[in-house]
């Protein structure tokens, strides 16, 4: 056999390798894994999310990641929500971002799936044990201070006639870490002005029909919505009953609808967390996750506004009520 | 300062050393023709490309680059002329309700929402809202919407503002989230204010109002995508003259403080091209204003644009240089094979001729005129040491077979029985002492012709025998000739072939004078003398005297001189041509030795001393007819020694100068 000289053979298998890496990278183009993470939230639909979304998007086209919303409507059981996760992992998420509507009792879930697909639970945290791999994460408000903003909204409000007033509240749903937080925050500030809580109730199926049940029954000077949802049922009761003049509202959210409702009057003052940035940071750090899965996922907080008539045209508030997404 | 080297370092360089020792690399690159060949043009060609691929990357990344700020000025300029047309519209909008609809009409007798709700209609696309306030911002007409919210302060809305402050202007604002009216689908929309001041008529008196045209800020947001669609990192925002944000593809971001942008600075730049290093990135920034509005469109590149169009360029140049690279290895190896091919060929010949093949038709001729033209000579060559070998192997046969045939000659029967027939009839004649006398002298003749199997003697030993041969002789010729020895006595110490006179005194006796009378007067006279060699003017002696107190001499420095032994008789001679037969290979009327002499020709002797001393040397034979014979013997004057004798029974004695002689 021919013997073969050392630089050719050298030579050949460099030109070889610089010409296959080359075209690797040719063929690889510039383009990463375009990674899809799904987004899990109760009524999807709902304008309640634009910000959140707006957020979402923009560190979508930052990170080159592809959307996925999940249609859902009222979402008030862990299990169909676990059912949801699991369907989109298995149709190829490569990671979920959403907001548990149960925060008990979700250890074994969050660990059993965030080793298939990261998670970043937004807005309330659950139940998790220790995450060594930084396989999940949270990204919410501060939500016991958006619970003492509220109660301070109605002492600034009131008071030491405070103590002078009914209030009704609606605060949330309870199986949150969030409300619970949001409540026991707000309880902590008003608790001292001994105000005449006449009712509470939970945020569900038919909040309306059971505010007005509760408000009938014990009538409310005030009415106080911990979130979103439990302050638009608020105002839809007293939009309906035309309450109007007797009803003060206070509370958390951010839809345009609550804006209107600020904007008319009829809710004094709105505590409104910052769902931009969680919908940013949740997806922003989720692609940093999937780009380098040693990373670890940590946990965020975001901040949050106060918004009310006067201010609710001012720039840096319209700027988080309305977002611009291109 | 000198570092102090830990052992771990001198041991990890030695190691490093080694495998970068000059053996190393002659291993990984064999120092053979076709290597050194392929090697330096391959990385000659290697560098040349990868200069003329950078070059070439230099300059199509140049080209790139001012084609790319070329395109994007070309595309700004064409934004900002439909922005302008789009404002241009929208004025025109402004104008058309002021001058056609409000200076006509007498506000508070008539209203002009007809009109502002066919303008609306036909331009709802691009508009939110039109509406027409009085100086104390009572609103007196608007489109689509009619109900003003309450509590709204608009004299105090900057719109209003800036119409009332700069009465001849129209007035463009920035955007923001339009909330003057009632609107129960909670929507709230971003807009932008093109407003003025009016002269309105009311009641027949002249007054002041303002006309808001407010428009849809999302015309100018969706025109304004339309144009960063193209480029994922290049971009185009709006900006006022302040250096707020109209818009902006990560305006977000930007508000969110995610992303910075120099919008602040860039608004102060003159329309035209800039570069500038922001948050350490190298950008060329392009600005261009937008009429009216003092709105600066600004398009942002940064450097890394060019890199990352170029990406797959790059690739491709490493591609094509790599494919170029392999063609031209190939093209190299066989060219360099076709040039070595030939001279391996004839090294393969060289080795086959050091492990023993001598024939010189194996060795390669061929390739190149110059490779050809060594295979040709080599092959001469090995053709001529073979001649060589074969000359030598037959010399050194015919001197062994002269040598015997001396020695032989020295036994000669004829001889023999003749000497001993003298010295048989001497005793019967009771001549004892003379019988005493021969058989001292045969004696003595066959001790000198043996010589102990030597076959150089001294000169006088040579003498000796060719004195004790004529001694013989002369007793068996009964002193018919006489015999006369005129020797030089320095030169008996020389080295001589042994038994080269004898032959010659035989001749001498048998052709000369051996068949003449006493009184005839025969004579066989033996002379020896020495000539010194030409330009030396030391004897030959002398030297040897010499090198005999000093070190042994050369041989070839000590023989400078030359002996000469002629044996001259007075007989019957011979002619010329005769003469000169005599030393020719069988030719033809030769004198040859006679069948009752001893046996050894004068060609005999004249080659064995050639033999011993080269072709130089030897017999000369001179004759006269009826006058005489000399045949004369001619030596190199070789000291006799135990070193010469060695060498010269050896057959490695060589004369300088000997083959010119």
């Amino acid at each position: 056999m021919k013997e073969r000289n050392p630089f050719t053979v050298t030579a050949v298998s460099t030109i070889i390798i610089a010409i296959a890496i080359a075209f690797f990278m040719l063929l690889r183009g510039n383009g990463q894994k375009n990674y899809r993470i799904s987004v899990i939230v109760s009524n999807s639909t709902e304008s309640r999310w634009n910000t959140l979304h707006a957020g979402l998007e923009q560190a979508a086209e930052d990170s080159d990641i592809r959307l996925n919303y999940v249609y859902t409507s009222y979402l008030d059981k862990l299990e169909d929500q676990v059912r949801l996760m699991e369907a989109e992992i298995n149709d190829g998420s490569d990671g979920i971002i959403t907001e548990f509507c149960d925060s008990q009792d979700t250890q074994e879930i969050i660990q059993r799936l965030s080793v298939k697909a990261p998670i970043v639970m937004i807005n309330t945290t659950a139940e998790a044990d220790p995450d060594v791999e930084g396989n999940h994460a949270s990204v919410t408000p501060d939500n016991y201070e958006i619970g003492r903003a509220i109660g301070n909204e109605l002492i600034i409000a009131y008071g030491d006639e405070l103590g002078l007033k009914s209030m009704g509240i609606i605060s949330g749903n309870p199986r949150q870490t969030a409300m619970q937080e949001r409540l026991r925050g707000f309880m902590d500030v008003v608790s001292d002005r001994n105000p005449a809580i006449t009712w509470q109730i939970p945020y569900g199926r038919d909040t309306e029909g059971q505010i007005r049940e509760a408000d009938q029954e014990h009538p409310a000077d005030i009415l106080i919505g911990l979130d979103n949802g439990s302050l638009e049922a608020a105002v839809d009761y007293v939009s309906d009953q035309g309450l109007q003049d007797k009803t003060v509202l206070f509370g958390a959210g951010c839809s345009e609808k609550l804006v209107y409702y600020i904007d008319s009057g009829l809710i004094r003052s709105m505590i409104l967390p910052d769902d931009f940035s969680v919908g940013y940071q949740s997806l922003a750090d989720l692609a940093g996750k999937l780009d380098n899965r040693m990373s670890v996922l940590t946990d965020r907080q975001v901040g949050y506004n106060v918004v009310h008539k006067e201010n609710l045209f001012r720039e840096e508030n319209q700027n988080i009520l309305f977002p611009i997404v291109q | 300062m000198e570092q102090k080297k830990s052992p771990e370092n001198l041991k990890k360089q030695t190691k490093i050393g080694k495998l970068l020792s000059e053996t190393n690399i002659r291993r990984i690159l064999p120092n053979t023709i076709q290597t050194t060949i392929l090697t330096s043009f391959t990385l000659t060609s290697a560098a040349l490309l990868i200069i003329l691929g950078v070059l070439l990357y230099g300059v199509f990344a140049g080209r790139m680059r001012t084609v790319a700020v070329e395109n994007t000025q070309q595309m700004l300029d064409q934004a900002v002329v439909s922005l302008e047309d789009y404002l241009v519209s929208m004025r025109r909008i402004s104008d058309a309700i002021y001058y056609d609809v409000i200076k006509g009409k007498d506000m508070d007798a008539e209203t002009a929402e007809s009109e502002m709700n066919l303008m609306y209609e036909a331009h709802k696309d691009n508009l939110i809202s039109i509406a027409l306030f009085t100086a104390d911002g009572e609103l007196l007409s608007a489109s689509p919407i009619d109900s003003l919210k309450a509590d709204l302060n608009i004299p105090k809305q900057p719109w209003f503002q800036k119409a009332m402050q700069q009465t001849e202007n129209l007035h463009f604002s920035t955007p923001y989230v339009e909330h003057l009216f009632n609107d129960t689908s909670y929507r709230y929309n971003w807009v932008f204010s093109l407003s003025r001041a009016v002269e309105l008529t009311r009641s027949g008196s002249p007054a002041m109002g303002v006309l808001l045209v407010d428009m849809k800020y999302s015309t100018i947001e969706q025109m304004m995508n339309r144009i960063n669609q193209e480029s994922a990192l290049q971009y185009v925002y709006l900006v006022d003259s302040s250096g707020k944000i109209i818009y902006h593809p990560k305006q977000m971001q930007i508000n969110y403080g995610i992303i910075p942008e120099n919008n602040i600075s860039e608004a102060h730049y003159q329309d035209g091209q800039h570069e500038e290093v922001f948050h350490g990135e190298k950008r060329t920034v392009i600005v261009s204003t937008v009429s009216y509005t003092g709105w600066k469109m600004i398009s942002v590149i940064p450097h890394r644009v060019y890199s990352f169009g170029l990406g797959s360029m790059r690739y491709i140049i490493i591609i094509i240089i790599g494919i170029t690279l392999l063609l031209i290895l190939v093209f190299y190896q066989r060219i360099s094979s076709r040039i070595s091919r030939p001279l391996t060929d004839l090294n393969h010949s060289i080795r086959n001729m050091e492990n023993g093949d001598l024939n010189p038709g194996d060795i390669y001729v061929g390739g190149t005129q110059e490779v050809r033209h060594l295979g040709m000579t080599l092959r001469n060559s090995m053709q001529r040491i073979n001649q060589l070998m074969h000359d030598i192997v037959v010399e050194q046969e015919e001197k062994q077979k002269s040598e015997m045939d001396a020695l032989q000659s020295q036994i000669n029967p004829h001889f023999l029985y003749n000497t001993l027939d003298s010295i048989v009839w001497m005793i019967e004649g009771e001549h004892n002492k003379d019988a005493v006398f021969m058989v001292t002298q045969l004696a003595s003749l066959f001790r000198i012709s043996l010589s102990r199997g030597k076959n150089i003697i001294p000169i006088e030993q040579e003498l000796k025998h060719a004195e004790n041969y004529m001694n013989i002789q002369k007793v068996r010729y009964k002193n018919a000739f006489t015999v006369r020895f005129d020797i030089d006595p320095q030169i008996r110490d020389y080295a001589t072939v042994k038994l080269i006179i004898q032959p010659l005194l035989e001749n001498a006796i048998y052709y000369g004078v051996g068949d003449m009378e006493e009184d005839d007067g025969g004579e066989i006279v033996i002379r020896g003398w020495m000539e010194a060699a030409p330009g030396t003017g030391e004897s030959p002696q002398a030297q040897n005297g010499k090198e005999d107190k000093n070190e042994p001499a050369d041989i070839d420095e000590a023989s400078s001189g030359d002996i000469y032994i002629s044996v001259t008789d007075n007989g019957y001679g011979m002619t010329k041509e005769a003469a000169e037969n005599l030393l020719k290979e069988n030719p033809e009327g030769a004198r040859r030795a006679p069948r009752h002499g001893s046996g050894v020709g004068l060609l005999n002797v004249h080659n064995r001393i050639r033999l011993r001393f080269g072709e130089a040397y030897g017999l000369t034979v001179a004759s006269e007819p009826d006058e005489g014979t000399t045949v004369t013997i001619h030596l190199p004057a070789v000291p006799f020694t135990d070193e010469n004798q060695r060498l010269l029974e050896s057959g490695r004695y060589h004369r300088k100068g000997a083959e010119k002689l």
